[in-house]
């Protein structure tokens, strides 16, 4: 039975210092690593559609070599990630605890998933469309991102919300792992001081940024798609 | 078709990557699903092959603007492909295709998903643009209709290898076996002791009224077992199956020999041709 104590909460005195602070922290984690993310997802995605056997360039050898990699990275559990990698996000960000520590691997284990996503929505693409963009010369560059981008963006766009959505939920993991933000606050300040009400009180802010997330996904999805006025 | 066949014998697979663009660049393309970006206006899929070569903003719009109203769209050029006709789509392609003033103009089953009518105007489009801006347009199709509507030279592709070229209406009238084989092979009844003939009737002879002149002046009593007159954008045509008496043959021969018509015993049995 959930027993919500409003009156020993300290929800309202740790409002401003503690809560606020570390939603705008996890909204930079998320921010940030699904940006680098993004960066990173969108070259791995081009180079496997390019060496794809039906691609522009097909290239077996670099093809599998980087799926299996990017099939390997999407094994790994974020927190164990989190953990095994910290040697190199020492490397990278200089400690291996905190907020920044936590960008890294939140990145690594985004990007696979990004550049997976990309990769079906370009595939989704009419091949004839590349075929007609050869036929009046185009180049593999220019077939990539003025044919076969524009025509799978609003594909790209939904994946990427459903990506957001999915990563919130693991910077809160990292914060059971000292990366602070949303996850750790709930974890040690109402979990672990039975403080119910401060725990659901940031599920609630989390299911608030899933709908702000999914809302604002779905609205640049809309805006893609009525371009091809299929929603009319 | 081709302009000058020599420019057309480089191997392809010799070129470099940007020798094959350029290359490219002369041939425009449509093809059979339109090959639209449907995420993008009827002018932004028109200006993208200009987009590709770096065309100057001023002279795509010129371009573009002038193309489409060339193509009959100069009301659509805001509009999403999905809003389209397919016949329109296609102007859209055709369009896009003309926008880096191409050489040859191939079509790739360009009318083979659109309804009759749709087709009508794709083709009477094509022949005005190949009227009017002096393009050679190599169309592959497997609709015999629209080869007789709108080509001058045709040639039939089998396995790999061109079987049979030649002018429209010299392949239709000889009726040579890859084009039988490509259309269906009707049987031809006919009975003991009658021999068949195939009159084929050019242009210059569609209005002359040999048929009346050799039942006058050789007496021949014939029968009419099949006949078809072609139609093309220029020219009529048709081939004349008769049956006459075997003993009569070699004065119908004659006959048409004297009238400089073509005119030949057709040997297939018509049991052979059924069963084909």
């Amino acid at each position: 039975m959930i027993h919500l104590d409003f009156e020993t909460t300290r929800l309202f005195e740790y409002m401003p210092k503690i809560i606020l602070p570390a939603v705008s922290a996890t909204v930079r984690m998320l921010l940030f690593s699904m940006i680098l993310g993004l960066i990173i997802g969108t070259l791995v995605a081009i180079v496997l559609v390019l060496t794809s056997p039906h691609g522009l360039k097909p290239n077996p050898r670099v093809y599998k070599v980087l799926g299996f990699i990017v099939n390997m990275i999407r094994a790994f559990p974020v927190i164990i990630l989190i953990v095994a990698i910290s040697p190199l996000t020492r490397a990278i960000v200089g400690t291996s605890i905190g907020e920044k520590a936590a960008i890294v691997p939140l990145t690594l284990s985004a990007f696979p998933v990004i550049a997976r996503y990309i990769e079906a929505s370009i595939l989704e693409v009419d091949p004839n469309l590349i075929l007609a963009a050869r036929s009046f010369g185009a180049s593999d560059r220019q077939i990539i991102f003025r044919v076969l981008f524009p025509e799978a963006m609003h594909s790209i766009v939904s994946g990427l919300t459903t990506t957001s959505i999915l990563f919130l939920g693991a910077t809160t993991l990292a914060g059971a792992v000292g990366a602070g933000g949303l996850g750790a606050v709930a974890l040690t300040y109402g979990y672990q001081w039975f403080d119910d009400v401060m725990m659901y009180a940031i599920v609630l802010i989390l299911f608030v940024m899933v709908l702000v997330i999914q809302g604002g996904g779905e609205f640049i999805y809309r805006k893609q798609k009525e371009k091809g006025g299929t929603f009319k | 078709m081709i302009s000058n066949p020599h420019e057309m014998t480089r191997s392809l697979s010799s070129l470099s990557d940007d020798a094959l663009r350029h290359f490219r660049k002369d041939i425009g393309m449509i093809f059979q699903n339109f090959a639209l970006l449907n995420r993008k206006t009827v002018f932004e899929n028109v200006v993208l092959p200009m987009q590709c070569w770096g065309y100057s903003k001023s002279r795509m719009n010129a371009i573009a603007k002038e193309l489409l109203s060339l193509v009959g769209l100069e009301n659509k050029i805001n509009a999403y492909p999905i809003e389209l006709s397919g016949g329109q789509k296609q102007r859209v392609g055709i369009a896009r295709a003309l926008t880096l003033e191409p050489k040859i103009l191939l079509c790739d089953e360009a009318t083979s998903s659109l309804d009759p009518g749709m087709t009508q105007s794709i083709l009477d489009l094509l022949r005005n643009i190949n009227e009017k801006l002096g393009l050679t347009i190599v169309f592959v199709t497997h609709e015999m209709d629209v080869i007789k509507l709108i080509c001058d030279k045709m040639a039939i592709i089998a396995e790999g290898r061109i079987n049979v070229s030649g002018s429209v209406e010299s392949v239709f009238l000889q009726e040579p076996e890859a084009l039988l084989e490509l259309v269906g092979q009707r049987p031809m009844d006919i009975h003991h002791g009658k021999a068949l003939v195939r009159v084929s009737v050019k242009n210059e002879n569609i209005a002359d009224t040999f048929l009346y002149e050799m039942a006058r002046e050789i007496a021949v009593p014939f029968t009419i077992l099949s006949a078809g007159i072609e139609r093309t954008n220029r020219k009529r045509f048709g081939n004349i199956f008769l049956a006459v008496p075997e003993n009569d043959l070699q004065k119908v021969l004659i006959f048409f020999n004297d009238r400089k018509m073509t005119c030949v015993p057709h040997n297939d049995s018509p049991a052979e041709r059924s069963i084909r």
